[in-house]
């Protein structure tokens, strides 16, 4: 045991060492991107037809051609994620809670929500479309119903599983049922809702995306829908690009929020 | 006059997923006020039903309880639990732990801090204050548990084996701190329900231990605890400290032939 300081002081000399800011992890990770461009240029340069795949410079010149609508499906995608999801989610808990909370509001939801479940909110589309048309309305209330699914199930099932110990403790102070679920069950729970926001990120964005393919006059999913018809797969992969990036951050932003949320909670990494 | 606590014929059955579990038969206690009252008995024999009884969170299937003359039935600030598991709150700091239990009540903000303050003294976590629990040790966790527990200042305290946990240095060192608390002026008036399966921890710290039977609970034997207060830890080793010991023993020792030969 005597030798571990000295190990750490080591490290952190090789930290602090000029020219070496990146851990060989980061160079092998970094390297990693690098082969991929460099295959990709290569390949698309020489076998593969741009009308299946673009190269690299296409794909960065169709980014300048495009800034103009660019800019604008981005922002009509995003708006309908944030929203639609954000509301769902919301809707999800707070039904997840009353649930728990009062065994008729239980009675009552529970079919309507073991209904909905196993139906993937893909397949609603067709239906949304033929009653809220192809504006906002329908896609904000498909992504909701989704994330609201998600958030449901995760809430009830974390309520049912936060430790019985805390809530008798709770209870002995002198704590009420408002208090208890206020106190007690809302932080207890945090972690799986945390959990389960990321899982609604990812649904949310393939929500969105789905329903401006089939229908939709603006987003990332409208534009992927029209390059697809002409053959610009630059376009396309613009497109793609675009919601991975920004799926990414989101998720992101989400994990950061949990961690400052549940900062209380003993972790394993 | 009567007894502060009064546990009258109690009995528990649990509905269990192959057939019914009778946890207690016909508990009979009853503890005086101010009393410092040990529950001893073989593990499972229904120790923790007993003390969720008498806090309140649990129904008897038969029986009743009565604190101060009114019968138990929901639990109330004046008779705080130290639970056997951990339940301190992990998402609270030590303050807010300490001070939960009079965050409920309508007394003055700053009366509240102070008595959260002292409490934080008195457990010898003054450099804790603002830390989660992940921060602390285990016994440092139950010191916070302890304090919330006191920080109402009940009547009745009700301590489900709180130091098994503990390292056995850890333990010793908690006991003897209970054993100061136990002598202030504040706390002469507490009536105290402590649960645990150490003999020497019963012995050291009650003026009347109750010995179980096995499961089904009852109660076997109430013995009375001769020693003064405060008692020092080195009373442990004297003749009649282990005379005391070897009887109860030997009660629990009985009960556990009893029940492996009726299987
Ligand atoms: N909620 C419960 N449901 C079913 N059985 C229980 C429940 N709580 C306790 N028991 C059973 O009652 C008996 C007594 O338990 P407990 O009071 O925890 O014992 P002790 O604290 O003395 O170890 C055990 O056999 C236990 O399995
Ligand atoms: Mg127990």
């Amino acid at each position: 045991m005597a030798e571990l300081p000295g190990k750490e002081e080591q490290v952190q000399q090789q930290k602090r060492l000029p020219g070496k800011i990146l851990s060989p992890e980061a160079i092998a990770s970094i390297l990693t991107v690098l082969m991929v461009l460099v295959i990709w240029y290569y390949l698309t340069d020489s076998f593969i037809d741009k009308l299946f795949f673009p190269s690299p410079m296409d794909t960065v010149l169709v980014v300048g051609r495009m800034e103009g609508v660019l800019v604008g499906y981005f922002l009509a995608t995003m708006y309908r994620v944030v929203v639609g999801m954000l509301a769902g989610a919301l809707l999800g808990v707070l039904c997840g809670v009353a649930m728990s909370w009062n065994k008729w509001i239980n009675s009552i939801l529970d079919p309507l929500i073991e209904a909905l479940r196993p139906i993937p909110a893909v397949a609603l589309i067709p239906f949304f479309i033929l009653w809220f048309g192809i504006g906002d309305m329908g896609k904000l209330i498909l992504t909701a119903l989704g994330g609201f699914t998600v958030m449901v199930v995760t809430t009830l099932e974390a309520i049912k599983h936060v430790s019985p110990i805390y809530i008798m403790a709770a209870r002995t102070l002198g704590a009420n049922r408002l208090t208890i679920y206020r106190t007690v069950i809302l932080p207890a729970i945090t972690p799986p809702l945390i959990g389960g926001m990321r899982v609604t990120v990812a649904l949310s964005f393939a929500l969105v995306i789905a329903s401006e393919f089939m229908g939709a006059q603006s987003g990332l999913g409208y534009m992927i829908m029209l390059a697809r018809r002409t053959l610009q797969t630059d376009a396309i992969l613009v497109g793609v690009i675009i919601i991975g990036i920004t799926s990414w951050i989101v998720d992101r932003m989400v994990r950061i929020i949990g961690n400052y949320l549940t900062r209380w909670a003993p972790r394993s990494d | 006059m009567s007894a502060y606590i009064q546990i009258l014929n109690v009995q528990k059955s649990f509905a269990g997923t192959a057939r019914q579990i009778e946890a207690l038969r016909d508990v009979n206690l009853e503890v005086e006020a101010g009393e410092f009252m040990c529950l001893v008995g073989p593990s499972g024999c229904g120790k923790s039903t007993l003390v969720f009884i008498v806090a309140g969170l649990v129904a008897p299937s038969g029986g009743a309880v009565q604190v101060g003359g009114a019968p138990v039935h929901d639990p109330d600030p004046d008779r705080t639990v130290v639970f056997q598991g951990d339940a301190v709150f992990p998402w609270m700091t030590v303050a807010q732990n300490i001070g939960y239990g009079l965050q409920q009540t309508n007394i003055a903000k700053q009366r509240k801090e102070e008595i959260v303050t002292n409490l934080i003294d008195l457990v010898g976590l003054g450099g804790f204050r603002d830390a989660y629990p992940k921060e602390l040790s285990g016994g440092m966790k139950k010191r916070v548990d302890l304090a919330r527990a006191y920080a109402t200042d009940p009547t009745v305290l009700l301590m489900d084996e709180p130091f098994g946990a503990l390292d056995a240095i850890t333990k010793e060192k908690m006991q003897e701190d209970l054993m100061r608390l136990s002598v202030t002026e504040t706390d002469k008036q507490r009536t105290v329900l402590f649960v645990t399966h150490d003999l020497e921890e019963a012995i050291f710290l009650a003026d009347r231990v109750a010995v179980m039977t096995s499961r089904p609970g009852a109660i076997q034997e109430v013995l009375d605890i001769p020693f003064p207060r405060p008692r020092e830890a080195s009373i442990k080793l004297s003749n009649e400290f282990q005379a005391l010991r070897g009887h109860i023993r030997g009660l629990l020792v009985a009960e556990e032939d009893n029940e492996i030969r009726e299987g």
